[in-house]
């Protein structure tokens, strides 16, 4: 699985963007991200993009065998999984 | 049935935000980031419950604000925020997301130990200060607004924002940013966001939020000036000065004086932007490159202030400040922004004065005139 994660916004507006490849990460860290990623719903979420002053934005894109799906969505608007998908993402890409 | 109503509230204003407002945020999780129409909101105001009453109130204060002041009819307003002067609260988020938090410093209360809360507390001050001393304008809303201020939101958040109602200030990650209260023109500039939605209600997408972004610069630095008592040569003209850690190579977040050149991190990256409109980012990050694009009038603002001399907050601040409040629609892009602060200019000071020619200059070096 191979996900992409941009950042844009926020007040310093500095954009980031940050990409994984589940392969290389351990066993235990990939089924952590595929859990979230079912927790979140990922492939059936739709874009959410708000205009709050200085919140980041986040374009988050997957990829895995047979599938492929990208969001654009506000910081408000992330469900406690997505949010974490995108934590660990940015952890184990760091 | 009184609940019941709260809850068909909720979902009014959830099927308003879906069909025509949707930027304005979800109801469910932002119930406060809501409009109705203030004949429903009259009509809860008059015969809800105590529940009901703080939703209905809550929905009205956030859709006069988002709508502008200019545009609403303020017939609640007694019983939203009573007058007042500076009432500034500072609370404690404890690194959660949950807002406001813990009250940690009130109004003349003594300085908390926590640098977080106290710089929060000045620099909130300080903004105050500001606009009641140059522009006479009684808090964000011009009617004495409190203000608060949550400091420790979320952990080694980068970020500072306005929610709609309150400024909200991350620690940063301590690897690469600092705590987002140690600029003091960072707090100018999220407290200006409460005055613009106030206002001229820019929309925050495209050239009308880039033009938002803006003034929040431009007060934002000019509350840090009138703090230290800089003339316009004095500033470094620096948004967020101090927010990066010694390992980042950078100045600060954005150079008004010289866009695109704050910071070039191997990290980071470099300051993405432009000087004038012919480098214009035109993609959809940053709900249209918002802070981005605004480096274009951040850098006129600094000329027409530059060429004028002496105290920004003097002429170029005025000229602004006039065409925040009193001007602009929520829709203007840069060219508008630009024939209207020439025109205030010329009201002001007279069509071939000094400052008109200030004004113009910076314009047409930005490649908006
Ligand atoms: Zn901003």
């Amino acid at each position: 699985m191979h996900i992409t994660v941009e950042r844009s916004g926020g007040f310093i507006g500095v954009p980031m963007t940050r990409e994984l490849d589940t392969t290389k990460v351990s066993q235990q860290q990939s089924i952590e991200l595929e859990t979230l990623l079912g927790a979140a719903d990922f492939f059936n979420l739709k874009d959410a993009l708000t205009q709050e002053p200085d919140r980041f934005q986040y374009s988050i894109k997957v990829k895995n065998h047979d599938q492929s799906h990208e969001i654009h969505v506000t910081e408000t608007q992330m469900s406690d999984n997505l949010y974490a998908l995108m934590e660990k993402t940015l952890e184990l890409s760091a | 049935m009184h609940k019941r109503r709260a809850l068909d509230l909720r979902r009014a204003c959830s099927d308003l935000l879906n069909h025509s407002m949707g930027w304005l945020g979800s109801a469910d999780r932002c119930p406060i980031c809501c409009i109705l129409p203030p004949h429903m909101v009259d009509e809860v105001i008059k015969n809800g419950d105590a529940d009901d009453r703080g939703f209905a109130l809550e929905t009205l204060r956030m859709s006069e604000q988002f709508r502008g002041r200019r545009q609403t009819v303020a017939q609640f307003r007694g019983l939203v925020t009573p007058a007042g002067e500076k009432r500034r609260t500072v609370y404690d988020a404890k690194q959660g997301q949950k807002l406001p938090g813990t009250i940690v410093r009130s109004e003349g209360g003594p300085p908390s130990g926590d640098p977080a809360v106290d710089e929060a507390y000045d620099g909130s001050g300080a903004t105050y200060d500001f606009f009641k001393e140059i522009f006479e304008r009684n808090s964000i809303d011009g009617e004495g607004l409190r203000l608060d201020s949550t400091v420790h939101f979320d952990r080694s958040y980068n970020n500072a924002f306005w929610n709609g109602t309150q400024m909200v200030y991350g620690d940063g990650d301590g690897r690469m940013f600092e705590r987002f209260t140690k600029s003091i023109d960072v707090i100018g500039h999220e407290l200006t966001h409460g005055i613009t939605q106030y206002e001229a209600a820019l929309v925050y997408q495209g050239e009308p939020g880039a033009i938002n972004e803006s003034m929040s610069d431009v007060f934002g630095i000019m509350v840090k000036q009138y703090a230290l008592k800089q003339t316009v040569a004095d500033s470094n003209w620096i948004i967020g000065e101090g927010l990066f850690t010694s390992k980042i190579k950078g100045v600060g977040i954005r150079s008004m004086k010289a866009p695109g050149t704050a910071y070039n991190d191997p990290v980071l990256g470099k300051d993405p932007q432009p000087d004038s409109v012919s480098t214009m980012y035109k993609g959809r990050a940053d709900n249209g490159g918002v802070h981005i694009n605004s480096g274009i009038p951040n850098r006129a603002f600094y000329i027409a202030a530059t060429e004028m001399g002496g105290y920004a907050w003097e002429k170029a601040g005025k000229i602004w400040y006039i065409t925040l409040r009193d001007r602009l629609r929520s829709r203007a892009n840069f060219r508008r922004m630009a024939t209207i602060t020439l025109s205030v200019a010329t009201e002001l000071y007279g069509g071939s004065s000094a400052e008109f020619k200030a004004v113009e200059k910076g314009w047409k070096t930005v490649g908006v005139l």
